[in-house]
């Protein structure tokens, strides 16, 4: 059964205004398809779930569709820059007040671990003295408790399942039933990627079944987990996609500049978000020559050496 | 060779801390350029452990967005998951040695890297930690370093602590539950090499660079910093070492990084 939409059909369908969802991945295929189409339709007061906030939670933040966010960093990493949308909201409540939970990349992986395996909840690292330990604010008492080991007598800091009520993963390739494929440094996305309720996937190539079934230990969801599937080319620029294409630093060092006032947020967003249909309307206006130049080379990646 | 600046020293002082033939965990930012300098130095047998997941086993020739960049692909020995590398071969205490950037560090060797000023209204919102917490727990031996050199940069106590050090000092890390064998090793900063007192637990200065100035050292920390009976005087760069360093910077610069003293 081909479970094959357009990315418009998918947010209207899936995403509703005060869900929780988690948008992959840790640094690289990063769903930046779905989050333009989340802003575009203008979805309000989500949680978002992230391992790494990145660009894209700021876009979010800034475009005000974020309520509640649960990650361990937001930032924009070339440079490194300030993740100005964040900071506007975090100091001072523009475009409105976020609340964030912060936990340590470790202690977040164990927690949606947690909940993609059906767990009570998962011992963590130690995190007593901390700051992600004194300040809570989303889950309050239950983001971190400490017991004693009853095997050793220690303290052992315990997380409780972080259950997304959506997960919206970008891969490499997926059959119309949902099977999809990711393979590279994973981060923490294969542990991760089955811990939503529901499961939306957006792939570079949407391939024959057979190929799949080529090469099964690729496949980091099997279809019956997915709802529905996306066929989104260059659907986690500007990240990058293993096999497929690098990251484009200019892309983000750009944004970084862009973003520093509510005005020029505005205009990058209403230049390659809001003034563009959709992801394949973005691609036309990144144009070919940025495609070629990003386009993966195989063991030859020195050309950027000079770039 | 005398022509150097601190920022240059620190890099170097860094990077001699690694063995060839170590596995280490480099964490964001300046302990990518040392293990870099490391490597083409001394050290061309060292895997780099990441928090994405890859091991980099093979000099990159490209500087790297951050430890995840897949433009390392071609010199990676192990594309895996968080679990493995962060959640594992760190926290299961198979790295020696790890390596986090320290912006703001305080005399216990806590590191901020989220806030400024009180963490519920901020007067400047940081990124937050990433593994950097992680790295404050299970680094066997933690290089935190700075290219910082004045008092914001090392305050008496951080406004928040995203990378646990030792805590209040003597054995408040214990306390708190981490384990004996982690911690925070040495401070390499732009103004010199700091190490922790074994009791106290407390950060003093114990080497310097050439030309250094002890008395300007003490007064760009924010506690009374004590120094080590002897001081260690570290040795004036080669120029190889220093054309090296600088090798490694021009390639980050290229890659769109900001590097302190240049436009």
């Amino acid at each position: 059964m081909s479970k094959v939409v357009t990315m418009k059909e998918a947010i209207a369908e899936y995403i509703k205004d005060g869900q929780s969802i988690l948008i992959s991945a840790f640094s690289i295929n990063q769903g930046y398809a779905f989050a333009h189409e989340i802003i575009r339709q203008k979805k309000k007061n989500l949680t978002l779930i992230r391992s790494s906030g990145d660009i894209l939670a700021d876009q979010m933040i800034g475009a005000g569709c974020v309520g509640k966010v649960i990650s361990p960093y937001v930032w924009n990493p070339t440079g490194p820059s300030s993740a100005y949308c964040f900071r506007r909201a975090m100091e001072k409540g523009i475009p409105h007040k976020v609340e964030l939970e912060e936990f340590s990349f470790g202690a977040f992986c164990m927690a949606i671990y947690a909940a993609a395996h059906g767990l009570p909840f998962m011992p963590t690292y130690p995190l007593e003295g901390t700051g992600i330990f004194q300040h809570r604010s989303i889950l309050g008492e239950d983001k971190v408790r400490v017991i004693e080991s009853p095997f050793s007598g220690e303290k052992v800091c315990l997380v409780k399942p972080l259950i997304p009520e959506v997960c919206l993963v970008h891969v490499q390739r997926a059959d119309a039933e949902g099977n999809a494929q990711m393979w590279g440094p994973l981060g923490d996305v294969r542990g991760t990627a089955n811990a939503g309720k529901r499961i939306i996937v957006s792939a570079e190539e949407i391939v024959d079944q057979a190929i799949i079934l080529k090469e099964p230990y690729k496949t980091i969801v099997p279809g019956f987990r997915v709802a529905a599937v996306v066929h989104e080319p260059w659907g986690a620029h500007p990240s990058d996609v293993f096999e497929h294409y690098y990251r484009d630093i200019w892309f983000q060092a750009g944004y970084a500049e862009a973003s520093k006032t509510v005005e020029g947020f505005q205009k990058f967003m209403d230049e390659w978000v809001y003034g563009v249909e959709n992801r394949a309307e973005y691609l036309k206006k990144l144009g070919t020559k940025k495609q070629e130049e990003l386009r993966w080379r195989g063991q030859d990646n020195g050309k950027f050496h000079s770039l | 060779m005398e022509n150097f600046i601190p920022f240059e020293m620190m890099i170097l002082t860094a990077a001699k801390q690694i063995q060839n033939g170590d596995a280490l965990f480099v964490g964001f930012h300046w302990p990518m350029v040392a293990s870099r300098v490391a490597r083409r130095l001394h050290a061309p047998d060292i895997y780099c452990v990441y928090e994405g997941g890859g091991i980099e086993r093979t000099y990159c020739p490209v500087m790297p967005n951050t430890g995840a960049d897949l433009i390392l692909s071609p010199h990676l020995a192990f594309a895996g998951e968080t679990y493995e590398t962060l959640c594992g071969f760190l926290a299961a205490g198979h790295l020696l040695i790890s390596m986090i950037d320290a912006p703001m560090v305080d005399r216990f060797g806590n590191i901020n890297s989220t806030c400024i000023g009180p963490y519920q209204c901020p007067k400047v919102r940081l990124a937050g930690s990433g593994g950097a917490a992680d790295l404050g727990a299970n680094s066997r031996k933690l290089f935190m370093l700075s290219d910082r050199t004045t008092k914001d940069g090392f305050p008496a106590r951080v406004d928040y602590v995203t990378t646990p050090g030792y805590l209040d000092g003597y054995d408040s890390r214990i306390r708190a539950g981490f384990r004996p064998d982690t911690g925070p090793e040495m401070i390499i900063s732009s103004l010199g090499v700091f190490k922790f007192d074994p009791v106290s637990k407390e950060a003093y200065l114990w080497g310097v660079y050439p030309n250094a100035d002890v008395e300007k050292i003490k007064a760009s920390v924010g506690w009374e910093l004590k120094e080590a009976d002897k001081l260690t005087a570290l040795s004036t760069p080669t120029a190889e070492e220093i054309k090296v360093v600088r090798e490694e910077l021009d390639i980050a610069k290229s890659r769109l990084w900001k590097i302190p003293g240049r436009q």
